[in-house]
């Protein structure tokens, strides 16, 4: 191909696709305008961090959730404790209780009141 | 060098329209994708500085741009079908293609292998210097001379030969 035909076909392809002034112009005008930062973006990028840090936050202090000793009494009698939560509930804990066959029963008496 | 950028901004624009305009074959859309591409250039520049090559950083915007578009429309156009909000008649961009004698022009160039139809866009339409295609199509400078090369016979033949026209 000669240069003279491959410049007519370079010149007919710009032709083709060349714009008019007006449609530079406004597209140098609309890239050249100031813009900030896309805010959705980060706002977005912010609520997620925000909303994983809140779930691995509920997670561990699900995990590692303290026993609250204000709501259980405890109370030793001799060898035996005895435990007593704030509803009413209580536990027996012996070292004798542990060595008991399912036969065999350990007999308690709890005093209301004074120290027997 | 606002000045800077402004400057280089205005010697790429037109280049870079005819370029999308080559892709796109509307109007409206090819605008949208240049300004789309001078403004990520403008965000790069205002953010990192100047890139290596400004015209690369920008036509290579431009090509993702327009290749996620054409794809978008392509998968957009059996659901267009299907909701029947497709309009069956004549598309006006392509009328005015047609009336101004450059549907003949756009066929030949569709005819052309992808990398072949970039490398002579780029070169002959958008501007852009051998080393940049280059660098933006991922090959070889005399690879992309080779192709240019190759590309402008075959379309020359094609337009020719009036092969271009629409198979029937």
């Amino acid at each position: 191909m000669h240069a003279h035909e491959s410049n007519e076909l370079e010149q007919r392809l710009r032709r083709a696709f060349e714009p008019d002034s007006e449609a530079v112009e406004r597209v140098i005008a609309a890239a050249m305008r100031p813009r900030g930062r896309r805010p959705i973006r980060l706002i977005a990028a912010a609520a997620l961090t925000m909303a994983f840090v809140a779930l691995v936050w509920a997670y561990l202090a699900h995990e590692t959730m303290p026993v609250h000793a204000e709501n259980i009494r405890l109370e030793y009698v001799g060898t035996v404790a005895l435990l007593e939560s704030s509803d009413g509930s209580s536990w027996i804990v012996s070292p004798d209780a542990a060595s008991k066959g399912p036969d065999e029963y350990l007999n308690m008496i709890i005093f209301e009141g004074d120290e027997p | 060098m606002i000045v800077d950028l402004e400057n280089i901004i205005r010697e790429l624009t037109p280049g870079l329209i005819r370029y999308c305009k080559a892709r796109m074959r509307d109007q409206s859309l090819a605008e949208e994708i240049a300004q789309e591409s001078l403004t990520a250039l403008v965000q790069r520049w205002n953010r990192h500085g100047a890139p290596n090559s400004p015209q690369a950083f920008v036509f290579a915007v431009a090509r993702r741009r327009a290749t996620r578009s054409i794809l978008g429309r392509r998968l957009l156009l059996p659901l267009q079908f299907l909701s029947g909000s497709h309009d069956h008649g004549p598309d006006p961009e392509e009328a005015a293609l047609s009336r101004s004698g450059l549907s003949e022009l756009i066929r030949a160039l569709k005819r052309l292998p992808t990398l072949d139809r970039e490398a002579i866009l780029m070169v002959a339409v958008g501007d852009v210097r051998t080393i940049e295609v280059a660098r933006i199509l991922g090959i070889s400078e005399s690879a992309v001379k080779m192709r240019t090369l190759r590309a402008r016979l075959r379309l020359r033949a094609l337009l020719e030969d009036g092969n271009a026209r629409p198979r029937k």
